[in-house]
């Protein structure tokens, strides 16, 4: 069991950081293709294309060697990542958070705070809704004492601006 | 006598109020953050960021300094009462401290922890008193070949000493270099890689990055299992005072200690943690309690804790001397100086010296209103433990988001933020570094300043960079380096396997 476990985690591992140096792999040659349309200049008298090609040939290589680090290597590492219910309670809240960035210039400051807050010690302290919402107001006007009155910080208020 | 008179000159700067006061917020705030579950001193360190833009540069430097040495003590409390590192460095401070409260001298143990890592950032700030105008003179004599040979071999060396293999350190390296290139190019203000979308004509804001990897990445990470409270020992002041013998044990630990952190402070890595690691290996060969090493010997937290805590004062010489951090904290140090268009470097001694003088004597003030903080203050800081994980992440959540938007009032930011905290839970998970991603963003324009101003300067001619008897040497020095690392690898192998499991966000 404690052996599947590990070479289970192992794969995770060696998955992850492939996929990961195939991202980036992908991502320098999308680089250097924009950075075609910079000046590369002289040697004598360098453009700001010069930069990103060095940086990108070297993005480029270094993803290539994640990738075959991560299946050829004998010392592979273990990543696991949540299963079952933690999975779900970590999914909900990076969602929430998500959601909480964009609506956060649509919907306000005041009332996306509310709404994330109360939503995460419910889901994460698992306490009853009543008190998760006294924390969302509580939360909500701590912040709005602390960056708009005393930091004087000009928020998205949404409807009440 | 013109040290001593800088000197004083920079303590009338650091005990203007507000300068005591930003000691005094950072101070308790870095302990705080070391102490509290999931956030360390670089997440803490990111999260205050956005604050200090709107405060005077000096206040805003003493601020961030007084939470990063205030997180390496923090962060040992956690180590002796729970057995679990509040941050990297801390790690090797369980060995000894946690068998120690197991034997009921947890309370003398915080106490020859504070005292030890107080006396230690006096005797690194002595040394980086004498050292630092040395060092600037030093800098005078840098051009672009030799800032470039710097900052190039720095993080080279970075990426190769700092533990875990080359492409875990490399590969976010090259990411945050990367990420620097987005926006308008400094040297003739051509916009790269911003797709015609306007909000990235600014660039990529550094806060909403170093907040999104280590702030909110790791409150994604505490939130995994479901947390059940620790159960925390009372600590009372009254207890705290240590035997006749254990004064008599700490001193020498915390000597040799404060040497080797202050040593290892100058080195690129992460130093506080690798520091802590070397002055434990050094007591478990000359101190008079070896044999108890590993089971409760106070020669195990007194020398580990002195030398994180120099380590951490010294790394500053290189960040205010030469413009150049060797950790993720001290690059945020070196982000709010530059902020407030402060160029760290060999001037800066000259150019602000109200600014370099005060941050260094502000760092005596902090380092005693750290002790006042944590000795008679103690019970405050365990009774931290027992904040819930979910009430803290709701907070940190969108404090990080507030502070964020507050920078500039730009929403890419707040996307970004979130982009970054996902980004950085799975780059953890999958055990690469982050630390080189912030240094690689905040280095990399610096870089390709210099890299341009050398061809020009040459007229193209790649020698330049090598040539020069200072370059020269620095690359010398680093090929060395990295022969000798190679070679150690193969000879102790243990060793590396050690040091590899070591991660490098300090």
């Amino acid at each position: 069991m404690g052996s599947n476990a590990s070479s289970e985690s192992i794969r995770t591992w060696r998955i992850g950081r492939a996929v990961a140096g195939a991202l980036g792999l992908l991502f320098a040659i999308l680089y250097l293709i924009e950075g075609r349309n910079l000046d590369i200049g002289r040697l004598n008298a360098p453009g700001p294309g010069i930069f990103p090609l060095v940086v990108g040939v070297i993005f480029a290589l270094v993803s290539a060697g994640v990738i075959a680090d991560a299946l050829l290597t004998k010392d592979a590492g273990k990543a696991s990542f949540p299963q079952g219910e933690d999975r779900k309670r970590l999914v909900t809240i990076y969602g929430c958070f998500v959601l909480y960035a964009v609506l956060f210039n649509v919907i306000g400051f005041p009332l996306a705070t509310f709404a994330l807050v109360t939503l995460f010690t419910r889901i994460v302290g698992e306490i009853s809704w009543l008190k998760a919402i006294l924390c969302g107001l509580g939360t909500t006007c701590l912040m709005w004492v602390a960056f708009v009155v005393l930091l004087n910080v000009r928020l998205p208020m949404g409807i009440w601006s | 006598m013109d040290l001593l008179w800088n000197l004083l000159q920079g303590f009338e700067v650091a005990l203007l109020p507000q300068n005591l006061l930003a000691a005094l917020i950072g101070a308790a705030l870095g302990t705080a953050v070391g102490v509290l579950p999931g956030l360390g001193p670089l997440g803490g360190a990111a999260l205050i960021l956005p604050f200090t833009y709107s405060m005077e540069p000096t206040a805003a430097i003493i601020m961030i300094a007084g939470i990063y040495y205030g997180g390496m003590y923090g962060g040992s409390t956690t180590s002796v009462l729970l057995n679990v590192p509040g941050e990297t460095a801390s790690v090797v401070t369980t060995l000894d401290g946690y068998p120690l409260a197991q034997k009921g001298r947890a309370a003398p143990t915080l106490f020859i922890m504070a005292i030890g890592s107080a006396i230690a950032a006096f005797i690194s700030l002595v040394l980086l008193i004498f050292f630092s105008p040395w060092l600037a003179r030093f800098g005078l004599k840098f051009g672009p070949a030799e800032f470039f040979a710097v900052m190039t071999c720095g993080l080279i060396l970075l990426s190769r000493v700092s533990g875990g293999n080359l492409v875990s350190n490399l590969f976010p390296l090259m990411i945050g270099i990367i990420a620097g290139t987005v926006g308008q190019e400094a040297v003739s203000s051509v916009p790269r890689f911003t797709f015609g979308y306007f909000p990235l004509i600014a660039g990529l804001e550094l806060t909403a990055i170093a907040i999104g990897l280590f702030g909110i990445a790791e409150i994604l990470r505490t939130i995994e299992a479901k947390e059940s409270l620790p159960k925390v020992m009372r600590i009372r002041v009254r207890d705290m005072l240590p035997s006749r013998d254990e004064w008599r044990r700490s001193w020498g630990p915390w000597g040799r200690g404060s040497l080797v952190g202050f040593v290892f402070g100058l080195l690129p890595g992460p130093s506080a943690a690798l520091s802590s690691f070397t002055s434990y290996q050094l007591e478990k060969k000359v101190a008079k309690g070896r044999a108890e090493m590993g089971k409760g010997a106070i020669e195990g937290v007194a020398g580990p804790e002195a030398a994180n805590n120099a380590a951490a004062t010294s790394g500053m010489i290189p960040v205010l001397a030469l413009g150049l951090p060797f950790s993720a904290t001290l690059a945020l140090i070196l982000a709010a100086l530059m902020i407030h268009g402060i160029q760290p470097g060999p001037l800066l001694p000259t150019k602000h010296p109200d600014i370099f003088w005060g941050v260094i004597a502000s760092m005596f003030v902090g380092n005693i209103m750290l002790l006042v903080l944590n000795i008679p203050m103690i019970g405050v800081w365990v009774s931290m433990l027992r904040v819930p994980s979910w009430l803290l992440g709701a907070f940190v959540l969108v404090i990080a988001t507030l502070g964020t938007y507050s920078v500039r009032g730009n929403m890419m930011d707040v996307y970004v933020l979130a982009a970054a905290s996902g980004f950085g839970y799975f780059f953890h998970k999958l055990g690469f570094s982050l630390s080189p991603l912030i240094l690689g963003l905040i280095l990399g324009p610096e870089i390709e300043k210099h890299m341009r101003q050398g061809l020009y300067l040459s007229r193209g001619h790649l020698t330049y960079f090598i040539e020069r008897p200072i370059a020269g040497a620095i690359w010398g020095v680093t090929i060395t380096v990295l022969i000798i690392v190679l070679v150690m690898r193969f000879v102790k192998k243990d060793m590396s396997r050690k040091m590899a499991s070591f991660e490098i966000e300090d």
